[in-house]
């Protein structure tokens, strides 16, 4: 819970930060606690991303030094990988997945002393009934127990919203 | 039906009072349904003032601030954006169309925006609408400038008429930019957005009048007069925003943080919808304290109603006692002060509702005119809602003097009174 009340305006992209650190000094929000979600709609494509704190899917914001860290880091990336537990579109809107891209920042060469990690990981859907795509079930909670609250940025055909979800929310409204 | 009839002639014996007890409940609800119906219509509004952008794009600030100058030229300015920036953003390979804005000047009170002719193609209100002109068309000549719809209604502005722009916000004590004066060449039809109250004019115009312009001194002479003008270089330096168009809406977000990350200049990339929602938030705590003076007003009319009918309660003892003696049911006495309350409220919420229109209907121009908000005439969903709570409350209210009634009935009933 202490995570989840300590914000930080650091670091968005660890990546980003060390290869540009030396020249460009900018670092987006990372709020332990918060995961960012980003959903677009766009014919029959669903795009699902999101952004979540190292600290609360892994446990820690460094490169894993030993075999418990490594485990931990290893677990995080493989459940993020594995969505359909948690993450679970309408289900009449038979979307199925097309391809998972999950990208660690700060957990190997671009990691950089005293600043945050994140995981961001990207899932891309063919959805059979779009139109009936009302919502998506983010059980992120289930998964990584320190996530406290989900801020949700939806674009679809007609315009784009925030949602947050609080603690115990686990729904994203496509037709609100 | 017996007791409708009853309640009619009761109400028709104290018809002053009844009355004043209806204009107290249809005030109360007018204001509850006209707090619920500007609020409403001004989200829609705000809501509707963009359509069909995916991205608005500016100096860093904070999205709600960018959103507020770019589109509502309100609140704080934002830095501007180079035009070299600019132009790598239209380039980037997700970028379907772009749209420049640049503020500064005004005219006569109303902002002058500098864009390109792209604005009259792709910038879309309401639920696309694309922008109508009322007479003429958009900017070609370089001293062309094109008017919102309230500007021309406000100045009485026909085509041909010659503007002067003003240098910043005007003012007395503003310089204006009277050698380099603008021909009217187009008048938009309404769209109950900001673009009513603003003039149009391209970005090399903008240029133009600032040529003699240097370090924020006018220097008469630098640049020559209007037709010297038009030989010189007029590429923007700068731009406030632009409004981006994207080829598919799953690159929004990705072209978003290479915006917000674009390591040559600090920019923010923002979707409207989003800075909408943040803004929301920000307001919502006012809209809810609003909402809860109009409700409690509601009560205060459902409170004067209640006093009406527990004090005349008294006065009335005769009357319960002959419906009583003529065989009515202590539950009909009940049943009568209720069907009276009912009646009143059902009254009150009609008439308030009846006046909520009229006053629309009334002032529906008026407003959009003065205030750019558009008031949607047709009857909302959620007031049907409302009207119903306003019902149940009367319902509920009737029912504490018909439970004294229906109590001193019976004690009346087994008391002998000389």
């Amino acid at each position: 819970m202490r995570n989840s009340i300590a914000a930080f305006l650091l670091v968005a992209s660890i990546a980003a930060a060390s290869v540009r650190a030396q020249d460009v000094r900018q670092l987006g929000p990372h709020v332990h606690g918060q995961t960012r979600v980003q959903v677009v709609v766009d014919g029959d494509t669903l795009d699902v991303s999101l952004v979540i704190p190292g600290a609360d899917a892994v446990g820690f914001e460094h490169p894993p030094a030993g075999p418990v860290e490594a485990a931990a880091y290893k677990n995080a990336v493989a459940k993020l990988r594995v969505s359909r537990r948690w993450l679970q579109p309408s289900a009449a809107a038979a979307c199925v997945p097309v391809s998972v891209e999950v990208s660690p920042h700060g957990y190997g060469q671009d990691a950089v002393v005293g600043m945050h990690a994140e995981l961001e990981a990207i899932y891309r859907f063919r959805c059979s009934h779009v139109s009936a795509l009302d919502a998506i079930d983010v059980r992120l909670v289930d998964v990584f127990p320190a996530t406290h609250t989900i801020v949700a940025d939806v674009l679809l055909h007609d315009g784009a919203l925030r949602q947050e979800l609080d603690p115990g929310m686990v729904r994203i409204d496509l037709k609100p | 039906m017996e007791l409708v009839r009853l309640t009619w002639k009761s109400l028709r014996q104290r018809r002053a009072g009844a009355s004043l007890t209806v204009f107290t409940i249809a005030l109360s609800v007018f204001l509850l349904l006209g707090v619920e119906r500007v609020r409403t219509d001004a989200r829609q509004g705000f809501a509707s003032t963009v359509a069909g952008t995916d991205l608005i794009v500016g100096a860093r600030s904070g999205s709600v601030n960018l959103l507020l100058y770019s589109i509502f030229h309100v609140g704080e300015a934002t830095n501007n954006i180079t035009w070299k920036t600019y132009e790598q953003i239209a380039a980037m390979p997700d970028v379907a169309w772009t749209v420049p804005l640049s503020l500064g000047d005004s005219h006569r009170g109303f902002r002058v925006m500098g864009t390109s002719r792209n604005f009259f193609v792709h910038y879309r209100y309401g639920r696309g609408q694309p922008l109508d002109f009322d007479r003429g068309g958009p900017f070609d000549d370089l001293y062309d400038a094109v008017v919102g719809a309230e500007v021309a209604r406000r100045l009485q502005y026909k085509i041909g008429d010659r503007i002067v722009l003003a240098h910043g916000l005007g003012g007395p004590a503003s310089a204006m930019h009277a050698d380099k004066p603008f021909r009217i060449v187009g008048v938009l039809a309404p769209t109950g957005t900001p673009v009513d109250a603003t003039v149009a004019v391209s970005l090399e115009a903008i240029e133009a009048i600032h040529v003699d312009w240097r370090s924020g001194v006018r220097l008469p002479g630098v640049g020559g007069n209007a037709a010297d003008a038009r030989h010189l270089d007029l590429t923007p330096k700068a731009i406030t925003a632009c409004l981006v168009g994207l080829k598919s809406r799953l690159s929004a977000f990705a072209f978003q943080r290479a915006v917000n990350d674009y390591p040559e200049e600090p920019l923010l990339a923002i979707l409207p919808g989003v800075a909408l929602g943040e803004l929301w938030h920000l307001i919502g705590t006012a809209e809810n304290t609003l909402r809860i003076i109009s409700a409690m007003v509601v009560v205060v009319g459902m409170m004067g109603m209640l006093t009406g009918l527990l004090s005349m309660l008294n006065e009335r003892r005769r009357e319960m006692a002959i419906l009583r003696a003529v065989g009515a049911s202590a539950g009909t006495v009940f049943a009568l002060l209720v069907v009276e309350s009912v009646v009143l409220t059902t009254a009150g919420a009609i008439l308030g509702y009846l006046l909520l229109y009229a006053v629309l209907v009334l002032s529906h121009q008026y407003v959009l005119a003065h205030f750019g908000l558009s008031l949607d005439v047709a009857p909302a969903l959620s007031e049907w809602g409302l009207l119903g709570a306003v019902m149940c409350l009367g319902l509920v209210a009737g029912c504490i003097p018909g439970w004294i009634a229906y109590r001193r009935s019976l004690v009346d009933g087994l008391q002998v009174r000389l």
